[in-house]
């Protein structure tokens, strides 16, 4: 229980202003602190990763980013934008995309639904009237963009197939297309890796870096998984406790002591 | 000062009342997770039951007392538990909502039925316990006000019982137990207490002080009447809402708060408001009160708005079944598009020529329940909420349109969309605070709205025109019953059409995504509370339409005694709605007609009383738990489920034939169920071929009916005997005929008890029956009941013997032909002894309307014929089957096609060469 030391300066996020600001964000659960006064920053485009070791926070943390759960205390700005009071949805629509640590899909729905309703909710086009009048059918343009994205995420064998009978790693594909389909300008991934094994891991990293490349949003990973995350991100930040004990360049921070007695500790 | 006294005096024993229910209510609610609405019903009952024994048969009242509140209100709050929610504790809150509303409905039913009758009870009060203690004056001074012993009592018992929940709360083991659960059921379930013992004990204490409620309920209004304890259930809920569903202190003190609240009002409108409010107005705005509070607390109070963590282990749950239409091949598709359409045609064209008046009105009256019951489609089934205000708000679409069109001379057409607009309006007014809640609160705040709206606006004069009630008039090209079904039917279709589009649509997608994953639905920016605020505006619309519609029935709409648009018969129609399928257009259909024809044939066909009807419905509300997804969906998947299975056993029956290794425990279903059927078959034929010669319903003897049936019965019986008899070889229990003479012996029994109560069958006809007669029927039916119970059971067992965990049968699946079999014989009876009660189909010249009795005799006889064969596929199945047949065919995985014989028949104990 020692005070949080930095080893280096706090958001050292580039010469252009970040996409996504949390200052002081803040966390109780009865209790327990789940969060305490984080600050995080990441630049437009940036891929930054988010460790910790298990109940660290992480997962309250993107919560609280989203709306999912109100902090205490804290603002979160997008884009110099004060989003702290906004319910999920409308950041949602803002430009913040994620998936979830436990599967969260749509049951009932085929893969294909999916992106199809997820395409339908970001251009706000659906209208009871339209309903009524039989004009809710997927247009062409509509079609077409939820073709391409089953091709991106390689689901072409299970697109019409309910996602119930999927494997845990197609899942986590479905949420990862589901995620882009909402053209993110920052996407927040919940250890996509957890429950794949490692040939399915290094698949879902290559794509993510692709389209990442292609698409150019900002990426803020939690990962376990110390080797994606070392290949995929530039800059990390440690959670332990709720508090920020660490941040900088990757192989800076995975190589200080602190971090490595916290969170990868058994070394 | 001294009229705040008046009404601390006053107010406060009522108060008392509601606080014990309320504190009841949150007691069941933090430990088991079931909003009680019954308690309500269950105060009800112990108070008839205190009133029936003390006042009607004229016991000592503190027997009356002891039984009602000590015996009667623990053992129902346990028989809750252990029978119903015990099974239901991981369920979703919509299952326990509905099974609760159920009771809710079904057991002030029951009570007026068998214990109270349907007539208030007067009651002499309490204040004569103080008498037997010697005090003779009717009560005492508090400084200078007169305080009567009734109140005094009251106010007495119930800070005794707060006393004693103190002492149990505080020194008891199971009390310290659930106090911890009341304040944190994760801490609980992690320091293992047993919270199986706890649920019982909250629900037992929990009746208990809803029965000590329902008895002081009784003394204090000095009469004994249903619907003052329906109303007490809105105060209670507000009371329960104070206390945010969780603290107990503050709930009894909302309880007695809201008691002197009631009290003082009507002298605060008077005093402060210079509001005249005598007589009427002021019983009307009593009920408003509660609502007003919980309706401020709902909106105001944000901390009430946290919503309940998910269930950590919901995850965990079987993905649910997929819906039946799914597993239809392409041909049943084709058949069905094909069959629609003719089907619907040749409905209307009968409704238009052959069908009589009588029944053109009441199948009218059943299509405009189902436009009714579309407005909960599109709520329940659709959005996912449970509302109890759906009869309301056709009641608001009701009378804006009749009261327009009476008093304002306007075009009735055009007061139905005013009517439907005005109801939209109230719907979205209160959604908007309502619907930010959802769950729970939703529904408690529609019941509140219901219960309000229809105690203090419909029962205006200048809205319901007092007992009088309203005209309805119909459209002026609809005057006829068959043009006005034509009318019913195009507002019907339209109606179904725009319910299925919005179903296939924008919005039916984003809630299919929101019932997946809400939070997933937020995060890809879907705005689930504008979504299900207009989906209740546009239910809320439909339900106006459907009520203007319903009144058109009967031309008129009316309050009070056989109101038109109670908000209890509301519930009742939800209830229904969600058991028979609340997700699709046919679902609304199915109850609609279904509403109406068991109404007929209760009341007007088989003379019951018009409580039993409820009762049904309530206790249909049981079979959603079971059946989430609707009793008929269910069936009919199951079905096909069973279809599939009897195909890739008898392939592979025909493998084992040719390999001469067929156990004789195999029987091919149809050789078991044509025979059966052949007798109530034959008969109906018979039935129906003679009345079309004659041109009237034929008189049939039943010497000519027992010629048709008792075949049947002996074969079923002989194939009983026969199964238990192959079972015992597989590997099945000894005993089974001697357990089928137990039976038989029972039932003669009961034939002979029934005889000397005067309940005769005459077999042969002639009145009365022998008492030989009851012997023969009472020996069939108890023979072919229990062994409707006993073959599943041997089935089971031969299962088991093998290892097989995924059983085809089990004891249970017996429970429906037996119930069938006691249905049968009490229809049987009736119809026999036809004569007295003027309905049958032997004996006697049947009345056209006779058709339904014919109808629901067939449906019962197809249901049984159907539990025939599954429990000969099951018993196939333990013969010549593999373990999980019947999920790999429900799964759509079992490959009918024969396999190569080798296999799976066993090979020859010598060995092969
Ligand atoms: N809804 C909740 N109610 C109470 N406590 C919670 C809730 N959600 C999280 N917590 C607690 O907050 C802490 C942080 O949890 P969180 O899930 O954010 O951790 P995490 O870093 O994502 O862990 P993991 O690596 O296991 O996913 C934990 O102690 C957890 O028990
Ligand atoms: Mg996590």
């Amino acid at each position: 229980m020692s005070a949080p030391s930095v080893t280096e300066q706090p958001g050292s996020a580039g010469p252009r202003p970040p996409i996504l600001e949390a200052r002081a964000i803040s966390k109780r659960f009865a209790g327990i602190t789940a969060l305490s006064d984080v600050d995080m920053q990441v630049a437009p485009g940036e891929l930054v990763g988010l460790i910790g070791p298990n109940g660290a926070g992480k997962t309250t943390f993107f919560n609280c980013l989203l709306g999912m759960l109100r902090p205490e205390g804290g603002t979160v700005t997008l884009e110099g934008r004060d989003i702290t009071g906004l319910p999920v949805y409308k950041r949602a629509r803002l430009g913040i995309g994620r998936t979830f640590q436990r599967l969260e899909l749509f049951s009932g729905m085929t893969v294909r639904e999916h992106f199809l309703v997820t395409e339908r909710a970001r251009r706000g086009t659906g209208r009871l009237w339209k309903d009524l009048l039989n004009l809710a059918k997927p247009t062409a343009e509509e079609q077409d963009l939820a073709e391409n994205m089953i091709e991106l995420t390689g689901l072409q064998a299970e697109a019409d197939k309910a996602v119930e009978s999927l494997s845990l790693g197609r899942g986590r594909l479905v949420e990862l297309g589901r995620a882009l389909m909402t053209q993110p300008k920052l996407l927040l991934l919940d250890e996509p890796s957890s429950g794949l094994d490692v040939r399915e891991t290094a698949g879902l990293a290559d794509k993510l870096a692709a389209v990442q490349a292609e698409r150019e949003f900002a990426v803020l990973l939690v990962e376990h998984d110390v080797e994606m995350v070392s290949s995929l991100v530039t800059r990390l930040y440690v959670l332990d406790f709720g508090e920020l004990i660490a941040s900088g360049p990757t192989a800076a921070v995975l190589g200080d002591e602190q971090v490595r007695r916290a969170y990868l500790g058994d070394m | 000062m001294s009229q705040f006294t008046t009404w601390l005096i006053e107010g406060i024993p009522f108060g008392c009342i509601y606080a014990l229910i309320a504190v009841g209510l949150v007691l069941t609610y933090k430990t088991t997770g079931v909003f009680n609405f019954a308690f309500a019903a269950q105060a009800f009952l112990s108070g008839a039951v205190y009133v029936e024994m003390v006042e009607v048969h004229g016991d000592p009242r503190w027997i009356g007392l002891l039984v009602a509140v000590l015996v009667v209100a623990p053992v129902f709050g346990l028989l809750m538990d252990r029978a119903l929610f015990r099974y239901l504790r991981t369920a979703s809150w919509e299952v326990k909502l509905v099974t609760v509303l159920g009771i809710f409905v079904a057991l002030p039913q029951l009570v007026m039925l068998f214990i109270s009758g349907q007539q208030p009870i007067p009651v002499t009060a309490i204040s004569s316990v103080p008498r037997m203690l010697g005090i003779s004056a009717p009560g005492f001074y508090i400084a200078s006000h007169f305080v009567s012993w009734d109140f005094a009592m009251t106010a007495i018992i119930t800070v005794a019982i707060v006393l004693g929940l103190g002492f149990i709360f505080r020194y008891t083991a199971i009390g310290l137990q659930m106090r911890a659960v009341v304040e944190s059921p994760r801490m609980v379930e992690l320091a293992g207490v047993n919270s199986e013992r706890v649920s019982a004990a909250a629900w037992m204490l929990s009746s208990l002080l809803a029965g000590i409620a329902g008895v002081l309920l009784a003394t204090l209004a000095e009469t004994l009447d249903a619907n003052t304890y329906i109303l007490l259930l809105v105060v209670t809920i507000a009371a329960a809402a104070v206390g945010r569903l969780q603290s107990l202190p503050v709930t009894l003190l909302a309880g007695i708060g809201l008691g002197v609240a009631e009290r003082a009002l009507p002298d605060i409108l008077h005093d402060w408001l210079g509001l005249s409010v005598s007589g009427e107005l002021a019983k009307d705005v009593r009920p408003s009160l509660p609502f007003l509070v919980l309706f401020l607390i709902l909106v105001l109070v944000r901390s009430i708005r946290k919503r309940e963590s998910a269930d950590p282990l919901a995850g965990v749950d079987p993905p649910r079944p997929a819906m039946a239409h799914t597993y239809k091949t392409p041909e049943i598709e084709r058949l069905t598009k094909f069959a629609f359409p003719v089907f619907v045609a040749g409905f209307i064209v009968a409704m238009l020529t052959i069908v009589s008046g009588l029944w053109v009105l009441r199948l009218t009256d059943g299509l405009t329940l189902a436009v009714i019951f579309l407005s909960i489609t599109i709520i329940t089934g659709f959005a996912g909420q449970i509302s109890l205000a759906q009869a309301t708000f056709a009641g608001i679409g009701g009378f804006t349109a009749a009261d327009l069109a009476v008093d304002h001379g306007i075009p009735i057409l055009l007061g139905v969309v005013i009517g439907a607009l005005v109801a939209a309006a109230a719907g979205s007014l209160f959604a908007l605070p309502a619907l930010r809640l959802g769950g729970i609160y939703l529904t408690l705040a529609t019941l509140a709205f219901g219960l309000m709206v229809e105690n203090v606006v419909f029962n205006r004069p200048e809205i319901s025109n007092g007992n009088v009630g309203v005209h309805m008039p119909r459209p002026s090209f609809a005057q006829t019953d068959r043009t006005f079904f034509l009318f019913v039917f195009g507002v019907f279709a339209v109606v179904g059409f725009a319910v299925i589009l919005i179903r296939k649509g924008t919005t039916g997608r984003f809630l299919t995504a929101i019932r997946g994953s809400e939070a997933a639905a937020a995060s890809i920016g879907i705005n689930a509370t504008v979504l299900r605020i207009t989906l209740f505006a546009v239910a809320s619309a439909v339900a106006g339409i459907g009520g203007a519609l319903f009144a058109m029935v009967a031309q008129d709409i009316r309050v009070g005694q056989g109101a038109t648009f109670p908000t209890i018969i509301g519930i009742a129609w939800v209830v229904l709605v969600v058991t028979l399928g609340s997700r699709t257009v046919d679902g609304a259909v199915n109850a609609g007609i279904s509403f109406v024809v068991v109404q007929w044939l209760l009341e007007d066909a088989l003379h019951l009383e018009p409580g039993i009807f409820l009762i049904l419905f309530g206790l249909g509300a049981i079979t959603y738990a079971r059946h989430p997804e609707g009793i008929v969906e269910y069936n009919t998947r199951k079905s096909i489920v069973q279809m599939g299975r009897a195909r890739a056993l008898s392939a592979r029956a025909k493998a084992y034939a040719a390999a001469q290794r067929l156990p004789d425990a195999y029987t091919r279903v149809a050789k078991v169920v044509v025979p059966c059927a052949a007798g109530p078959g034959l008969y109906l034929a018979y039935l129906l071929g003679r009345s079309l010669i004659e041109d009237s319903w034929a008189k049939v003897h039943t010497v000519t009916l027992l010629c048709f049936i008792v075949p049947s019965v002996l074969f079923l019986l002989a194939w009983m005997l026969r199964s238990d008899g192959q079972l015992r070889r597989l590997g099945g229990a000894p005993r089974g005929p001697l357990v089928m003479l137990g039976g038989a012996a029972g039932g003669a029994g009961i034939g002979v008890l029934l005889h000397s109560f005067g309940h005769t069958i005459p077999l042969c006809g002639d009145l009365p029956g022998s008492v030989l007669d009851d012997v023969i029927v009472g020996l069939a039916a108890g023979a072919a009941l229990t062994m409707f119970l006993w073959l599943p059971a041997q089935a089971e067992r031969v299962g088991r013997a093998k290892g097989w965990l995924d059983l085809p049968l089990r004891t249970r699946d017996g429970v429906v032909p037996a119930v069938i079999v006691v249905i049968g014989t009490y229809l049987f009876s009736r119809m026999t002894a036809g004569s007295a009660h003027g309905i049958g189909l032997v004996g006697q010249a049947t009345p056209p309307s006779g058709w339904p009795v014919v109808f629901v005799t067939f449906a019962l006889t197809v249901t049984w014929l159907q539990a025939i064969a599954s429990i000969q596929g099951g018993i196939n199945e333990v013969a010549i089957g593999q373990e999980g047949e019947v999920r790999a065919t429900a799964a759509g995985l079992a490959d009918p096609a024969p396999a190569p014989v080798e296999a799976f028949v066993p090979a020859p104990a010598g060995g092969s060469e």
